[in-house]
């Protein structure tokens, strides 16, 4: 299987669990889960563009001022 | 790794690739891309029931990330969306009884399939023969269709009742203006005009009932093939209600939110998804849809829709296949070719984007960049 560990086989152990026993619960997880993660995603990669932009900008308005 | 939902072995680095394939081409085309997750799943040892769930599951957070970074460039217009979505939930309803009452006769799979080929078939015909068709008119630049003078008609429309009762909107507009409710200022109901308009799609005036209806049929042809139905709303809405390009694939996605909730939803309650094996691709497909999604500002409108005919080409031509393997029991393997055909065109359909988006970014200058 790969990936060993406590945390992985709590996490499996969790998964299994919960999505056998709690049906709605689990549904309504799966879609919270989603959900947020693609928003959390979408501003984490926002930030990173931003950032990402405005360093290039300087560094090509530097290079512009020496040239 | 072994996913404990779905109890298969995949590799991570396959999902990742698919992730960010199906991010892309949802970014660029305003696709949930289920049909391609579905197949590329199947062909990682998923089982099937798994593979839509999970798919459909993807479907709904990369519409999400996807529809957020179109927002954010100005391209989703909710009130079309929302006008959409009245009819999308009754077409969807409709078409659960018809797959009921084929699933009873015992002809639902190859219904389905025949549909998606003709239907699949001549859309990406249709596009491509468009883009060509607009391609070799001299000085037609920019987002020109073949079929301006129809989506000119549809708009024109006039579909009666030309106005309606709606109860509760003299209370709301009562209470959005901090006015009395009374019987003599309008009281409980107002009578409202069925025309709308929608600036933001262009369209000066359109009847609600056209929103309407063509939120009914892809409700019901989604609901029918069992997939988000952005790959039918994005080129209704482009050659029939003559929405701009960028505006149909921005809303388009508001729409495929919508139906990948409910799906999602659905297959969630019969324990039917794989949370670990979608959010591995989720967090890849994030990726993609940030390539897709800002390459639809700096690519030619015609040249998105050049490259989507080709992408519903190749996928009528991979279900075609998949009918045949269904059919003729020798020839099997073609159930393989086809998810690999369909993969293969859809990964060098993203190459082709990339390129395309790192070309019109060097051709910038770096003021405009910074503004996009």
């Amino acid at each position: 299987m790969g990936y060993t560990g406590g945390m992985y086989d709590a996490l499996t152990g969790f998964l299994q669990h919960f999505s056998s026993q709690f049906p709605l619960l689990w549904a309504l997880l799966v879609m919270a889960v989603v959900a947020g993660t693609g928003l959390g995603l979408y501003v984490f990669w926002e930030l990173v563009l931003r950032w990402a932009i405005n360093t290039w900008t300087r560094s090509r308005g530097r290079a512009g001022g020496q040239g | 790794m072994f996913f404990p939902n779905a109890g298969v072995v995949v590799d991570p680095a396959l999902l990742v690739l698919l992730g960010l394939i199906v991010g892309t081409l949802g970014g660029f085309f305003g696709v949930g891309g289920g049909f391609l997750i579905t197949g590329g799943l199947l062909v990682f040892g998923v089982p099937p029931i798994f593979a839509v769930g999970t798919g459909l599951t993807l479907v709904m957070g990369s519409s999400i990330i996807n529809m957020l970074k179109h927002k954010g460039l100005g391209h989703v217009d909710f009130r079309l969306g929302l006008l959409m979505v009245c009819g999308t939930v009754p077409g969807e309803i409709l078409a659960e009884r018809l797959n009921v009452a084929l699933d009873e006769a015992g002809i639902i799979g190859p219904v389905i399939r025949y549909v998606y080929v003709i239907f699949l078939g001549t859309l990406g015909s249709f596009i491509v023969y468009d883009y060509l068709k607009v391609r070799r008119r001299a000085g037609a630049t920019g987002d020109t269709t073949s079929t301006e003078s129809l989506a000119r008609r549809v708009q024109s429309l006039r579909i009666p009742p030309h106005s309606i009762w709606l109860p509760g909107l003299g209370v709301l507009l009562a209470i959005a203006t901090r006015r009395k409710v009374t019987c003599l200022n309008g009281g409980w109901a107002r009578r409202v005009s069925t025309r709308v308009s929608l600036p933001l799609s262009e369209i000066q005036s359109i009847s609600v009932f056209v929103p309407f209806s063509v939120g009914f049929g892809v409700g019901f042809m989604a609901g029918l093939l069992g997939a988000g139905g952005g790959f039918i709303l994005m080129p209704l809405l482009v050659y029939v209600v003559g929405v701009p390009t960028t505006i149909a694939i921005g809303t388009d996605l508001f729409q495929i939110i919508i139906t990948g909730s409910v799906g999602t939803f659905i297959y969630a309650l019969g324990n039917h998804v794989d949370l670990l094996m979608a959010i591995i691709m989720l967090t890849a497909a994030s990726v993609g849809s940030q390539i897709g999604a800002t390459a639809t500002r700096f690519v030619n409108p015609g040249r998105i829709r050049g490259l989507f005919g080709v992408t519903v080409l190749s996928g009528g031509v991979a279900v075609a296949l998949k009918e045949v393997s269904e059919s003729v029991s020798r020839l099997h393997f073609l159930d393989t070719v086809a998810s690999v055909l369909l993969l293969g065109v859809s990964g060098a359909i993203c190459l082709v984007i990339a390129g395309l988006l790192l070309r019109a970014v060097r051709r910038r200058p770096a003021r405009e960049e910074v503004r996009a």
